[in-house]
């Protein structure tokens, strides 16, 4: 008995020293990334490590946060991240839902058609010609619309509806709702953790909205917040090394700091990391438990 | 049982009617949102009415200004242009440009940044754009002295068919910049051959240059890609072929001059004279390691005298950057780094009319013209930049107005040195040395055979062979594979068909248009 418990607690000390170590490997990336953006940066070129600032700085933020378009930038960002992530949620769920239902006519030629764009991406080329040709360029809408959804989350969503039996729905019908009924009062309030989970997948991928920006927007004012810090952060020691001979073009502009990169990371990454707390809740909740009597 | 039946396919109908509605309903409001592409080809023949130009081009500036600020206004005004200037940013234009080449969604005037991009080699063998040669004479600017080499040499076929943007060639480029204060605390030269070079490296690591009685000095801040200068002065060139006497030209990256190059550094490398992490810095870390004040040279072009010099200061005082002026090899051969007289190219497509063509060229006439040229730098007189006995001092508006940061400045570049070694800022005695040294560095001609060549084949194979050589250089260097591995690795690439197939394009190509 004595014996046993000295074992367990053995095991669980060195089981617990080893998940600390972990924990602190994965957590330590993200505190020297917030750690260095408050901290100078002649204290940066001359310590090898700091783990702790002499002097705190909010220069970095300052020098970002002071850029005339960085309003507009995370306003766009986040008029992506929820007008756009609620379009997707829509789209992508409508979509899964009938392809879901057996009674669909032509559901299989409509999965091939999805799966069709699944396995082939037809480049960038056509996607900007398409776009530009419906007018989209230098609108919000260009990054949006393009990226509405994929065959993937459709085929994740519909996974999920298929596990809603029919026979729920027959109830509701003969309560006397119609199909969008069904779809708007039974299947989504039921699928809200899915919803929630595919909704923070959409969402963080607008929130990172970064390529199709670059290729879509001129104008400077559209920018979304990752390609405005992107540019305030090039290097000006790297541009322009296609020139022949390797002969570097180099402009008048300082080289930006780490310490300002740094700060960057932070501001692009926690107003979406605040997402997350507020969600957590509903992945837990056991959604059909009760619903039905098979 | 038979209503039941009906009632799906219904209901089906009216959920697919109104997926349609709100679809339809999505369009419609995204085609009023976007703005219609810009359609600028009324034809600008009226002389009195402003010709409308859509021009694409880069910006290096943090902030791009549009049609509201002062400095375009007036330059619309003199030029009699309404301007409607798309911005590209320059650290992602390349991927852009491609889309738009491919695309054919062309501007009226297009920037393209190397003439070596395979898609413009084709469009230019397509005859997409228009042939400017019949029309250049009549515009006095663009025949400027300073701008008849670059117009020589892009030349395709013998016909100007882009026009250039100019840049210096001496002033830019990875070249030694070297800590002149601690030069002077050592009471030593500056250093004029590489023998000489690496003594200075070693002092600066043995005889405690900053004087703090610490050995915490890093005698030079470099990687192995700031170092490829190295390979240069060895095989007195520029680029990465070597003019032959019989006008073909051979790679360096197999040459026995190389072999020396590479076992010079390495000689460097074990006396302790470069970063411990060299092999595995990237050039910010090389650029951070010297603004630290503790390095004693990195590479960098001359304008860093002041833009890295002035962070040095920050935290030394008494720091001074200097360039070196050139390097001579163990021949007595000097090497000193240069390039081509422009960088990037301006495209006109043919879709655009010839009366218009004109107009454009007037426009780029004006930007090449003393008083345009300097306006898209500096400004306007009295408003942005006051003169000072003789020296344009810029006012606050300056900076309002954003007037010489990378917007308007880089469209068309200034004809002058200063491009490449001046500096926001840079005080009177460094301007000033950075002037005597770029004109020590002009005595210094090292041939560039190569640099407007363009080889498919080249594009094709060699990053992957000089990916090759470079990691086997690096793994030499820092000790972990013998020197024989590098001969055997060389004998294998001088035996590929690749590279045979690469030389002999990249030869004939020099020969097309060099040798007549």
């Amino acid at each position: 008995m004595h014996q046993k418990g000295w074992k367990t607690g053995l095991f669980g000390f060195v089981n617990n020293g080893l998940l600390l170590i972990i924990g602190l490997a994965t957590i330590f990336p993200i505190y020297y990334t917030v750690i260095l953006s408050f901290t100078d940066p002649v204290e940066y070129y001359q310590r090898s490590l700091i783990l702790w600032p002499r002097d705190w700085t909010l220069d970095a933020y300052k020098h970002l946060l002071s850029n005339g378009l960085f309003v507009t930038s995370i306003s766009i960002s986040v008029f992506l991240a929820t007008v756009g992530t609620m379009l997707s949620l829509l789209v992508t769920g409508g979509m899964a839902y009938a392809v879901s239902r057996k009674r669909l006519r032509f559901r299989k030629a409509i999965m091939i058609m999805v799966l069709i764009t699944f396995l082939f991406t037809p480049g960038l080329v056509p996607l900007y010609l398409v776009v530009r040709n419906v007018g989209l360029i230098d609108s919000v809408w260009s990054l949006i619309l393009p990226s509405l959804t994929s065959a993937w989350y459709v085929l994740l969503m519909k996974g999920f509806f298929d596990s809603i039996p029919d026979s729920l729905e027959e109830a509701a019908m003969i309560d006397g709702s119609n199909d969008i009924g069904v779809f708007w009062r039974i299947i989504l309030p039921l699928s809200l953790p899915a919803l929630v989970a595919f909704g923070l997948f959409f969402a963080v991928g607008y929130w990172n909205t970064y390529f199709n920006a670059l290729m879509f927007i001129n104008d400077q004012k559209m920018w979304p917040l990752q390609v405005l810090l992107q540019n305030m952060l090039v290097d000006p020691t790297t541009m322009g090394s296609g020139s022949g001979g390797g002969f570097a073009f180099q402009v008048n502009r300082p080289v930006p700091t780490e310490t300002l990169k740094m700060a960057a990371v932070v501001i692009a990454t926690v107003p979406i990391m605040l997402v997350y707390p507020f969600l957590q809740k509903h992945f837990a909740k056991g959604a059909m438990v009760g619903s039905v009597k098979e | 049982m038979e209503k039941m039946d009906a009632r799906p396919s219904k209901s089906f109908l009216k959920m697919s009617g109104v997926l349609l509605l709100a679809s339809s309903l999505l369009l419609s409001a995204c085609g009023s949102r976007g703005g219609s592409p810009s359609s600028g080809s009324e034809s600008g023949t009226d002389s009195s009415e402003p010709t409308s130009i859509t021009i694409q081009t880069l910006n290096y500036a943090t902030e791009f200004i549009d049609n509201t600020n002062p400095l375009w206004k007036e330059l619309e005004k003199r030029t009699n242009t309404k301007l409607n200037i798309t911005w590209l940013s320059p650290s992602t234009a390349e991927e852009k440009i491609n889309v738009m080449l491919a695309s054919g969604d062309l501007p009226e005037v297009t920037f393209v940044e190397t003439m070596q991009n395979p898609q413009l080699q084709k469009m230019l063998k397509q005859g997409v754009f228009w042939d400017l040669t019949p029309f250049l004479k009549d515009y006095p600017n663009l025949n400027r002295e300073e701008l008849k080499e670059m117009w020589e040499i892009t030349k395709v076929d013998g016909k100007n068919i882009v026009i250039p943007r100019y840049y210096p060639s001496y002033g830019g480029g990875v070249f030694p910049m070297i800590r002149k204060d601690w030069l002077d605390a050592l009471q030593l030269e500056t250093p004029k051959t590489l023998d000489e070079f690496h003594n200075v490296l070693k002092a600066f690591k043995e005889q405690d240059p900053n004087g703090n009685g610490q050995a915490d000095e890093i005698p030079y801040a470099a990687n192995p890609s700031a170092l490829a200068y190295i390979y240069n002065i060895f095989n007195e060139t520029q680029g990465a072929w070597k003019l032959q006497p019989d006008n073909t030209l051979s790679p360096i990256i197999t040459s026995d001059a190389s072999r020396e190059a590479m076992l010079w550094i390495k000689q460097a490398y074990d006396e302790g004279l470069f970063p411990k992490d060299f092999a595995i810095m990237k050039f910010s870390q090389v650029m951070d390691t010297m603004r630290s004040a503790k390095a004693g040279v990195g590479g960098m072009s001359m304008n860093h005298a002041w833009v890295t010099g002035k962070a040095v200061k920050d935290v030394d005082p008494k720091a001074d950057l200097m360039p070196l002026a050139y390097l001579e090899n163990a021949n007595g051969v000097k090497y000193t780094p240069s390039g081509s007289p422009y960088y990037g190219v301006y495209l006109i497509p043919k879709k655009v009319p010839e009366a218009k063509v004109k107009k454009i060229l007037e426009f780029f006439d004006y930007g090449y013209s003393q008083e345009g040229n300097e306006m898209l730098t500096y400004g306007i007189e009295g408003v942005h930049y006051n003169l000072e006995n003789g020296k344009k001092v810029a006012t606050p508006q300056a900076v309002t107005d954003k007037t010489g940061d990378g917007n308007l400045n880089n469209m068309i570049h200034l004809v002058s040195d200063d491009m490449a070694i001046n500096a926001v800022g840079m005080p009177d005695e460094v301007y000033e040395r950075n002037v005597e040294i770029v004109t020590e560095r002009k005595t210094v001609k090292v041939p560039n055979p190569s640099g407007e060549l363009y080889s498919e084949a080249y594009n094709k194979y060699y990053p992957e062979i000089s990916k090759k050589v470079e990691d086997m250089r690096v793994m030499v260097i820092t000790g972990k594979e013998p020197v024989e591995s590098y001969d055997k690795l060389i004998e294998t690439i001088k035996s590929d068909p690749k590279m045979k197939e690469i030389t002999e394009e990249i030869s004939k190509a020099y020969q097309d248009k060099f040798v007549k």
